[in-house]
């Protein structure tokens, strides 16, 4: 398996050597530590080899780790990589204007190797997930009657490049991160394609990609809310990450989402394949009091409701809620 | 003090810290003269939210690679102590808890003492 290329910075030394020394343990060896947000944007420019991933202490001097994640994520390059913010207990505050400058995960110190090992098979996990995505889309400029690389009917997958669309993994982390009053903020909605495996069989990859991009944007036309997250989970199903309140009319917005893929139905008709079936969910949203394993399979229960569909699904959606 | 030495590590921290560990012990000397100077200066009147900035700049530090390196209890006590001295800073009124805060940071010094 290839080494992830890692970007470690902090301005505290023995933490730098406490971390590689970690890494190490766990099988990174190529990892690059720098003291601070200025080496770290010169390391970047500097280098033609990109980073797989990055470790940005958050409390630093001049410029903090926030705001170089968000300068990261200025450069188009490292606009989906993996950037995990590393901070004290003292600095959870801090990690929501992480996630808003655009971090994906985070650990705490005193470094912790159980924590450190799963943050970061996550973030192979990310990686993996967005080579998949690339590969495939070489294939398409390569302009191959069909995709040597294979994409799995029920695996993730980022299906459109839009500031709204994560990976869906991204989307469970970000979840387990929130308090409990920012959880209780939060609903998950699904958008399932009843008949995404057909469409899946009648396609290459490639078309299967873009049959889901296309749905996705209807999807997110439809929303009128803002902000929102989307992740494709699998199978054709999508899941939204909004406020609370925001979907008040699930009925209505499946009838509008419909309508929006209904506009297509000609060109579906001519590339042979199958006018999306969508069905919408009820919003689901943990309780104030959830426990982890309730907030973990929060979006398993926003694709369920969407696959038991909003006629059938009121009395038993009561019960999961 | 001589801290050149390499010290031992700690029972439970892997070999693989060693060099870390040494690290953390050199800096320890320079990190517990630059408090006792901040804290004096606190005493004198002197800028108070620059000097207990700073302290709790430093007890971030600690409190980040302690535990890890064998001393769990220096990691808490620099923790509690940056905690506190940042929360009486952000409402303004750094001096809130000075007499008790003052105390812990003796104590804390105390405990990184007795590393070197």
């Amino acid at each position: 398996m290839k080494d992830l290329r890692i970007l470690a910075v902090d301005d505290d030394r023995a933490f730098q050597m406490v971390l590689q020394g970690t890494l190490a343990q766990l099988g990174y060896h190529d990892v690059t530590s720098v003291p601070s947000a200025a080496a770290a944007l010169k390391v970047i420019r500097n280098n033609p080899q990109l980073f797989d991933g990055f470790l940005l202490d958050i409390e630093m001097p001049d410029v903090d780790g926030v705001e170089l994640c968000r300068r990261i994520r200025a450069m188009s390059v490292y606009r989906k990589t993996p950037i995990i913010m590393v901070t004290s207990l003292a600095d959870k505050q801090y990690v929501d204007s992480a996630f808003a400058a655009g971090a994906t995960d985070y650990f705490t110190k005193p470094l912790d190797e159980i924590e450190l090992r799963a943050r970061l098979q996550v973030m192979r996990q990310l990686v993996d997930e967005r080579q998949r995505a690339l590969d495939l889309l070489d294939e398409l400029k390569s302009w191959s009657d069909l995709p040597k690389s294979k994409i799995k009917f029920d695996a993730p997958l980022s299906v459109i490049s839009a500031n709204w669309m994560v990976e869906y993994l991204a989307m469970q982390n970000h979840l387990l991160t929130l308090n409990r009053l920012q959880l209780f903020g939060h609903a998950a909605i699904g958008f399932t394609v009843t008949n995404a495996a057909e469409a899946f069989r009648l396609t290459d990859h490639v078309g299967y990609i873009d049959y889901l991009a296309n749905i996705a944007t209807v999807v997110a036309e439809s929303l009128k809310t803002s902000p929102f997250s989307m992740a494709h989970a699998g199978q054709g199903d999508f899941v939204v990450l909004t406020n609370r309140t925001a979907v008040s009319d699930p009925k209505g917005l499946q009838d509008e989402v419909r309508a929006g893929i209904a506009s297509y139905q000609k060109l579906y008709s001519s590339l042979g394949l199958p006018t999306p079936m969508i069905q919408v969910g009820r919003p689901v949203s943990a309780s104030i009091f959830s426990q982890r394993a309730e907030i973990s399979s929060l979006l398993d229960r926003a694709r369920m409701s969407a696959q038991i569909g909003l006629e059938e699904g009121f009395s038993a959606q009561k019960q999961w809620n | 003090m001589d801290t050149s030495a390499a010290r031992k590590l700690p029972a439970g921290v892997p070999d693989v810290l060693q060099a870390a560990h040494q690290v953390f012990i050199n800096l320890t000397t320079d990190r517990i003269l630059r408090i006792e100077v901040l804290t004096q200066a606190v005493h004198k009147g002197e800028d108070a939210v620059s000097a207990l900035t700073e302290i709790a700049q430093i007890a971030h530090k600690i409190a980040g690679v302690a535990g890890t390196l064998g001393y769990p209890q220096i990691g808490d006590s620099a923790r509690a102590v940056e905690q506190k001295l940042k929360a009486d800073i952000a409402a303004g009124d750094p001096l809130r808890n000075w007499d008790s805060l003052s105390t812990e940071i003796e104590d804390l010094l105390d405990a990184l003492e007795d590393l070197l």
